[in-house]
Order: C-alpha cells, then structure tokens, then sequence
C-alpha cells in the first residue's frame, strides 16, 4: 500500500488548497475556476454524504440523486413560491434565506432516506442496489411530470440568496459559504466514522451477521446511515440550486447517482474527504477531455478502470485517509 | 428446585418434509457443560439457530432463566446474557485483534448511537477487551489484522467475542472444527479453564473434548434427543451405541 503522507497532513493540505484556489484563480486571470470550484465543493458534499452508505456501511446504493434532487428541489420550489407571492413576508424570509432553507432541504432529502431505506435495506446486495435505484427513478418521473414546477424544464430560482441576512449571491463570497459546509462535512465525516456509530457501522460492512450477534440492532444503525447520508445529499441538492440557480428532474437522474458512485470509488470508500478528491477528478477531467473530445466517458472509463485495479483503496488512499 | 437457565420444550422445526427438529426438550442448569452431539443432519446446528434467535421454531417453547423467549429477537436474546460462536469463523476481518473484542465489549454498554468520542481510545471498552484476549490467551495478537491470524486463533478470538458480551450462557457450535489436534487441545484446555462460572451448551465432534469436558451430554439424531444423561452413562447406551457412537472407544 503506497502511504505517502498521513491522514490529518492530507486533510491540511486539502482545505489549503480549498482556500487558496480563489486567489490562484483570481492571479491566473481564469476566474472561472471559481465556479467549478464551487460546483466541485458541493458534488464533494454529495459524494461523501454517499460514502457514508457505500463505503463506511458497505450498502452499495444507486439512488443518491434522488436526495440531491429533492434538496434541489426544495430550495427551488420555495424559491419559486416566494416569487409568486412577494406580500406573504414568511415565503420570502423561508425562499431567501439560505439558513431556513438549506436546513430544509437537507430534512426533507433525510425524510425521503427514512422512508426509501426502511423499505430498502430488508434486502442487502444486488436487490439493495435495484431498490434503491427503484426509488431514485420513481422520483425522477414524479418531477419530470410535474407542470407545475417545469416538469422536464426545471424551474429557475428568482430569489437572491441571504445567509443571516447577508447577500451571499457573489461568486466568491458564495464559494467560501459552500468551502465552509464542505470542511464541516468533512470534519463531520472524521468525527463520525471513529464514534461508536461509526465503528458499528464499520462492523456491519465486514460482518453483518457477527454484529447481529453481538447484539446490535444492524438495521436500525444502517437506517440512520442512509437518513443522514441522504439529508448531507439534500444539502449539496440546495447548494447546487443556489449556485447553477436552476433545478431540474436531470438531478435525480440514474446516471447522476452513477457518477457519484463512480467519484466515491475513484476518491477512495471508506474515507473522509476521498469523495472530494474524487468529485475533483472527475470534474477536472470532464472540463478538460470534454474540449479534445465528444467521448471523453471511454477516455474516462478506461483511466478509471486502470486507476482502480492499480489502486482499490482510491485517491484518498494515497493520503492514508483511512481509519 | 432451582429452574434450569435453559429449557426447551417440544421445539418443532421443519423445512419441507425435513423435522430438522422434532420435538426436542432439554433443560441445562446454570452452571453445567452440556455437550451435544449426533450424526451430521441430526440438526444441531438449527436447535443453535433458534436458541440464539435466527430462526423461529414451528412449535415448542424457550426459556431462559424462567422467562419464555421464544418470540425475541437476536438483540433482546444477547441483551438477556445468550452469546455465541460460530461453526464456521465469523471474525471482523480489516480490525485488529482488539478491535474485533471492542466492538463486542461497546455492545454491552447499551446501545451505539453515540457520535462523538472514540470508543478505541476508551479505556472503559480497551480494557475489559483486553482482559478477555488475556482469557483466551490472544493478548500478545491485540493489535494483528484479524484475518491475518491462523485459523485456530481465529476460532479463540471467537471465544473471546462472545465472552466480552458477559453472557450467561454460551453457545459453542463446534469450536474446534477444523482444528489440527494440537490446537484442537489447546481451545479444549481453553475451555475447562472458562467453564467455571459459565454455563456452556457445546456442539462437537471431537469425542475427546466432548468426554473431557461436559457435565452432561445429549445425543440428536434426526432432530431428536435419543440420549441424554452423564458422558458415562451416554457412552454406555445401547441405543446411543447403534444409532451413532459404533466406532466408540
């Protein structure tokens, strides 16, 4: 196992480089890598919020769009009703500001994981993949048959965000807000996957059934797995609706929860900020084959499928981001 | 009279056709060593299943220490005191030796949805895990990969699970399975020194541990007891003799 620095070395260098691509950018005169820095920070959210299931409780679950889509949504449908009626003083506070809606939307998101992983997790393996994937579509074409909210169209957000108050709609100033939740996930992550939560977790991975004896509840542990894991995929949903300032049902998507699985293992499963690392990769990659070619995904295939025999533990791995 | 720790009564369970268990009744006082044994398919493996409460018996009743639970499931039998090895090593492979004991030893402080606080660095949870690694001598393995051990230390770190979880029974379902002799020994010694203050219900093929060990012994064949009694009077049992023990010493 190659090991080239530890764990909280990675973690310090990851959050430099998080704080500083601002000023590099702004110096290299390619303000544009502001936004798809943002849009890398919040995808990072998504994905690491998923590696809470796939990688630290090892379900492999296909249906995390579907979280990321209903956060999405529920920033912009409130977005949207505060537009339509701007005399009704609460409908602007809760379309507005950031601090009630991104809550919002990540309980929202956490209620629809309730719901999708109790039902989901009486079966394990394959079958928890299809349901889950199940859900995720089900939803998809509930959205897309909504009038209502654009149906296949989206909708577009009107409302100029605040957070406590304050105009956070300037790029930079929205790119270190979203920074900052990023960091706390990934502080979160940490604390979590060494807490007695975390280590159940980490058992019912390796041995379901031994844990079962041992006297846990493995359901109920992995229940609240997928709950938060789907509450963190709400929040990315919201941020990215206030970034891009658009939702649409393309959110909840199947191959968009089949590019967050791809980024978890490409990052590593089973770490803290792997999911970042991987989200950036795969973005960074994207920006750039997408100019020299129409398919960059074989590209993209290929590299990923060397990359993960050469290395399963992923590019977090290479931080030693593990445990 | 004392009541026995363990009573079965009338346990029924079939899949299809098959009486995996046919109206099986034993009592096991606390304190005994009760060996069973039988034929491969005499069902022992599934009377294990429905005492640990993995499986659900068509009929017949279990109680542990004057309470029936028959209808509880795995948690509430574990919380209860009934702990378990399995016939085949079931371990954490990617913890340490340690970590394996710890994850069981944080079972017994009720329940883990706690978020902050690292139970490894705990010494309320490293401690009495080390002491049970000491019990089952793995003390000096703490810190190997536990799929890294041979497989007969695999099976003493088993017994040390289920000794971390504080039970007041113990089901063993074939400890020494697959065992060379020597190590065969080694878990047999293991276990006369732990069956003091425990009360064991142990499934084994290896005759000699079997005889050496246990109190009392029943004999299962065809998911019935034929044979129950002390391991003197077991081996002398002309049915026991026919049914199963022909090659008998």
């Amino acid at each position: 196992m190659i090991r080239l620095i530890p764990s909280t070395v990675g973690l310090a260098l990851v959050i430099a480089a998080i704080v500083l691509l601002p000023g590099v950018a702004t110096a290299l005169h390619q303000p544009f890598w502001i936004s798809i820095g943002t849009r890398i920070l919040i995808v990072g959210i998504a994905v690491i919020s998923l590696d809470l299931v796939v990688g630290h409780a090892g379900l492999p679950s296909f249906g995390h769009a579907a979280f990321f889509g209903a956060g999405g949504f529920t920033a912009g449908i409130l977005s949207v009703q505060a537009a339509a009626d701007p005399s009704s003083a609460l409908l602007q506070l809760i379309g507005s500001e950031a601090a009630v809606s991104w809550p919002l939307a990540a309980a929202v998101a956490g209620l629809f994981g309730l719901l999708f992983g109790a039902l989901a997790l009486r079966t394990r393996g394959v079958n928890f993949l299809m349901i889950t994937l199940a859900f995720a579509q089900m939803l998809y074409f509930v959205f897309v048959s909504l009038p209502t909210y654009g149906g296949d169209e989206g909708v577009r957000l009107r409302q100029t965000q605040h957070l406590f108050g304050r105009d956070i709609s300037d790029p930079l100033v929205f790119y270190y807000v979203v920074a900052a939740m990023l960091i706390g996930t990934i502080l979160g992550m940490r604390m979590l996957m060494v807490s007695r939560f975390g280590r159940v977790l980490a058992s019912c991975r390796q041995n379901e059934r031994r844990t079962r004896f041992l006297g846990y509840r493995t359901d109920l542990y992995l229940l609240l797995a997928f709950a938060l894991s789907a509450a963190g995929g709400g929040l990315a949903g919201a941020l990215m609706a206030n970034h891009l300032r658009y939702v649409s049902p393309q959110m909840m998507s199947w191959f968009q929860s089949g590019e967050f699985l791809i980024m978890n293992v490409l990052g590593g499963l089973a770490s803290s900020y792997g999911g970042l690392l991987g989200a950036a990769a795969f973005i960074v990659l994207h920006e750039t084959f997408l100019s020299f070619t129409e398919y960059w995904e074989v590209v993209l295939g290929i590299g990923l499928l060397v990359f993960v025999f050469a290395n399963p533990g992923g590019l977090a791995r290479l931080l030693a981001d593990r445990r | 009279m004392s009541q026995p720790l363990l009573r079965i009564e009338g346990l029924r369970k079939s899949f299809g056709a098959l009486a995996a268990t046919n109206d099986f009744s034993l009592d096991i006082p606390t304190g005994e060593t009760h060996a069973l044994i039988g034929p491969n398919g005499a069902g022992k493996t599934t009377l294990i299943a429905q005492i640990s409460g993995e499986l659900r018996p068509d009929a017949g009743s279990i109680q542990f220490a004057g309470e029936d639970i028959t209808a509880l499931t795995i948690a509430q039998r574990v919380e209860r005191g009934i702990s378990r090895s399995f016939q085949i090593s079931s371990i954490l492979p990617e913890f340490t030796v340690l970590q394996n004991v710890a994850i069981a030893v944080q079972a017994t402080e009720g329940h883990s949805f706690r978020f902050h606080g690292d139970p490894w660095r705990d010494p309320r949870v490293q401690d009495p895990a080390l002491r049970c690694l000491e019990a089952v001598q793995l003390a000096s393995k703490a810190h190997v990969i536990a799929s890294e051990l041979a497989h007969g230390e695999q099976r003493q770190l088993e017994l040390a699970m289920a000794l971390a979880l504080k039970p007041r029974l113990v089901l063993l379902d074939e400890p020494t399975a697959g065992m060379a002799q020597e190590d065969a020994r080694r878990i047999q010694a293991l276990l006369r020194r732990l069956k003091t203050g425990l009360t064991m219900l142990l499934v084994e093929h290896d005759m000699d541990l079997v005889f050496a060990l246990s109190d009392r012994v029943t004999v299962m064949v065809y998911g019935k007891a034929v044979s129950s009694g002390p391991p003197e009077q077991v081996r002398a049992d002309p049915v026991v003799r026919e049914a199963y023990l022909g090659d008998f010493p």
